[in-house]
């Protein structure tokens, strides 16, 4: 006589797994990875907690000092100067590059030939690594040989403008080459959400005659919205924490003209040995940028689709 | 598990973390480091006595290639033949200063401790990471081998810690070629200076070819200069032991002199080429006629077989004009950097023979630098005839030069070497807010007073040798 198949008494349903395998398991899969990330970030950045109190210098003992660095920091005028500076990275990344990405996606995506090139072309800069991308655009922006001389020569004085020289836009020269590497990669991302895009939506937004902006508008966008509001988010965290470009094109200056949070930072800590006044500067930084992060969260626990 | 839990777990591993590491260094390790010494040495067996190899450890800063090859065959593989029971490991470390300190502060760096100059040499002090070197100060005779000056610019609170590795001036290099045929002297004079400048700018040459895109620090150059041929070494002197203020009449004449100068475009046509313009293009401009004069140190001299290639006899140097009269034209110098050792060096007797072996043999240094020029100038006394044969005689007559200014007492003071850290900053920092007109000399020379006379309230004045 067969029997039918029962259930083996031996082998756990995933109801009566043992502990060991429900909980403990996946957490030993996690285990090296949470390890990492506790000694690389969670414990300096704990540290750097407690630092931001102190009068450390980068060496030795520290003496805590309460709110002092905190005192010194609000009346500090570099600091205003970059935290401006960092206002002004926020709202131009948060324009330009995602204009100029959306556009260049929503005209590619139509584009059926060579598409690839044009992604390859257009995501090469986001892999050059900083210092390679901020050389060429030192050498095309040199006051002595780079474009704006090469203009003024061909008959155009106004345009020999020393860019990184000029305090009125030594910022903006930086956010510039900063960009030209950064819009690639929003392309990518955006061309990629366009493409999962519903087309019977294109379809039928066609037949009730809707143009192409039209299409753009209310197919388009709320259709990769999703990605798009992660990139707003990333973008004003990045641009919190901007370094390399203005490190190696103007190291902050000319007189603070492009100096960041993160520049100011690694001065104070490197420069001037005042690591517990930099630790302010950092906690101050990753608080703001915490405050971006806590509105993204809260916004999708109230249900916004983003 | 909760999220709260999860955080506790976290938070314990980053205590345990904390725990693990380096213990910090006690505050009082500096003025034990002597009794270090010797407990140190019974420990780990003196290299005489024990048949270990004793290792010690020194990272230096990175040069290129050629440069290392030649300072590893000159040094280090000559102290290690000479020292069969030391082995010395040196590294070539780029940004040496933050990863050295990092590693300091972390229990983890090496036996000798190379910083850029005294100032930076206060902090590890006050850290308590330097093993005073007076034992073996005496026992080397480093006092009567390095010049006085030096020697002091390393000592705090009457005690020695750090030793001079490479000593520096900054001068006006100039290409022989371009004052040719264009008529003009060597100028010695502020009137002379300026009659060559407007000249130059007539010719659309750029008279100073100087930027500081590369390094803000050249504005410390200039402050420099400016400060010891206008005001006077004898004036600043007295500013740095606070016998007169930064806001002198003269100290605040001194900067907006330079300041004139900017305005004027003598520093490449204008402040905005000043402020982007590179290094790379400092050298291209003088070596081409570009530009006539380049205001930059002796450790400049490392470069110009490479930017004078085909004509090497072009480049040359001479002092800056005086620039007002009375001011007699010297030279500023300065410790380029310095050498310490580590207090938790394990074999400080070890590491004293590598120091030793630096100031032991003038023939030796003056081979490393003829091998290495610029970035190992040892300040002890050295005749031309230590020198190969070969030596540029442009380099020998700077270095007697040099050697005399040192030996005379009749130098300058650069603000990288005599002035504290945060005053130092200051003018790096700050002279860009004078030259766009934020801030007037008189406003720069008072704030300047205020964080040097803090600096000063604080104990964080470094040595200034009398004069």
């Amino acid at each position: 006589m067969m029997t039918l198949p029962t259930a083996n008494p031996a082998r756990p349903t995933s109801r009566k797994r043992p502990f060991f395998q429900r909980v403990v398991k996946p957490w030993l899969f996690l285990l090296p990875i949470l390890l990492l990330n506790v000694l690389v970030i969670l414990a300096p950045s704990l540290s750097a907690v407690y630092y931001a109190f102190t009068d450390w210098t980068g060496l030795g003992d520290a003496r805590w000092i309460g709110l002092e660095n905190f005192r010194r920091l609000f009346t500090d005028e570099i600091f205003w100067q970059a935290f401006l500076n960092n206002l002004i990275w926020c709202g131009l990344f948060l324009t330009v590059p995602i204009a100029m990405a959306l556009l260049g996606a929503n005209a590619m995506a139509h584009v059926r030939r060579g598409q690839v090139f044009f992604r390859i072309v257009y995501f090469i800069p986001y892999v050059m690594a900083s210092v390679v991308v901020a050389a060429v655009w030192r050498n095309i922006l040199n006051p002595s040989i780079g474009i704006g001389v090469q203009l003024a020569n061909l008959g155009l004085p106004w345009a020999d403008i020393k860019f990184l020289g000029d305090t009125r836009t030594a910022l903006y020269s930086v956010a510039f080459v900063d960009n030209w590497h950064w819009w690639g990669y929003l392309l990518v991302l955006y061309l990629a959400a366009m493409q999962s895009v519903d087309r019977s939506l294109y379809e039928s937004a066609r037949l009730e005659g809707a143009n192409r902006w039209q299409e753009f508008v209310h197919i388009t966008l709320p259709g990769i919205r999703p990605t798009l509001v992660f990139t707003l988010l990333i973008t004003v965290i990045f641009s919190f924490l901007a370094f390399d470009y203005v490190n190696i094109l103007t190291g902050g200056g000319p007189a603070n003209a492009s100096e960041v949070l993160s520049t100011l930072t690694y001065k104070a800590a490197f420069r001037r040995f005042e690591a517990g006044y930099a630790a302010a500067i950092g906690l101050t930084t990753s608080l703001i940028c915490m405050v971006f992060g806590t509105i993204f969260v809260t916004l999708r626990r109230r249900g916004m689709e983003i | 598990m909760k999220v709260s839990k999860l955080l506790s777990i976290a938070f314990a591993a980053a205590v345990v973390t904390g725990a693990c590491a380096a213990p910090p260094a006690a505050p009082n390790a500096a003025p034990q480091a002597t009794q270090s010494s010797s407990a140190t040495t019974s420990d780990t067996p003196a290299p005489a006595t024990s048949g270990e190899k004793v290792k010690v450890t020194w990272w230096t800063e990175t040069a290129v290639e050629d440069y290392q090859d030649k300072l590893t065959e000159n040094f280090v593989k000559t102290f290690n033949d000479a020292h069969p029971n030391i082995e010395l490991e040196m590294k070539f470390v780029d940004k040496l200063d933050e990863v050295l300190r990092t590693a300091v502060q972390a229990g983890a760096g090496p036996d000798i401790i190379q910083t850029p100059g005294p100032a930076f040499v206060a902090e590890y002090i006050a850290a308590g990471h330097i093993a005073p070197l007076d034992e073996y100060a005496k026992k080397f005779g480093w006092d009567s081998t390095i010049f006085p000056w030096a020697v002091e610019a390393g000592k705090l609170d009457g005690k020695l810690y750090s030793l001079p590795l490479t000593y520096e001036t900054v001068v006006m290099w100039y290409n022989k070629k371009t004052l040719a045929d264009n008529g003009w002297q060597v100028p010695t004079t502020r009137a002379e200076l300026e009659k060559i400048a407007e000249e130059a700018k007539a010719k659309k040459l750029f008279p100073f070819v100087n930027g500081n895109a590369g390094w803000r620090g050249v504005n410390e150059w200039m402050v420099t200069l400016w400060w010891a041929n206008y005001a006077g070494n004898d004036t600043v002197y007295k500013a740095l032991k606070q016998e007169t203020k930064w806001d002198d009449p003269l100290l605040v004449e001194s900067i907006t002199l330079l300041n004139d100068y900017m305005q004027k475009g003598y520093f490449r046509g204008s402040k905005e080429s000043y402020f982007a313009t590179d290094f790379p293009e400092v050298d291209a401009d003088l070596a081409s006629g570009k530009g006539v004069f380049d205001f930059s140190g002796t450790w400049a001299f490392q470069y110009k077989s490479s930017q004078f290639p085909d004509h090497p006899e072009d480049w040359e140097w001479a002092l800056m004009p005086s620039l007002r009269d009375g001011v007699e034209q010297s030279f500023p110098l300065s410790v380029g950097s310095t050498l310490s050792i580590n207090s938790k060096a394990r074999n400080t007797d070890a590491v004293a023979e590598v120091l030793a072996w630096v100031y032991g043999d003038a023939k030796r240094a003056a081979k490393i630098i003829h091998d290495y020029p610029g970035e190992w100038l040892v300040p002890i006394d050295l005749k031309k005839d230590d020198f190969p044969a070969d030596t540029d005689a442009r380099f020998i007559r700077i270095l007697e030069a040099m050697s005399a200014a040192s030996k005379s007492g009749d130098y300058g003071y650069t603000t990288w070497t005599f002035w504290p850290q945060k005053s130092d900053q200051f003018i790096v920092e700050q002279m860009d807010n004078v030259f766009i007109g934020k801030l007037t000399p008189a406003e720069f020379s008072s704030k300047l007073q205020e964080i040097y006379a803090a600096e000063a309230k604080d104990n964080q004045l470094p040595p200034i040798p009398a004069r």
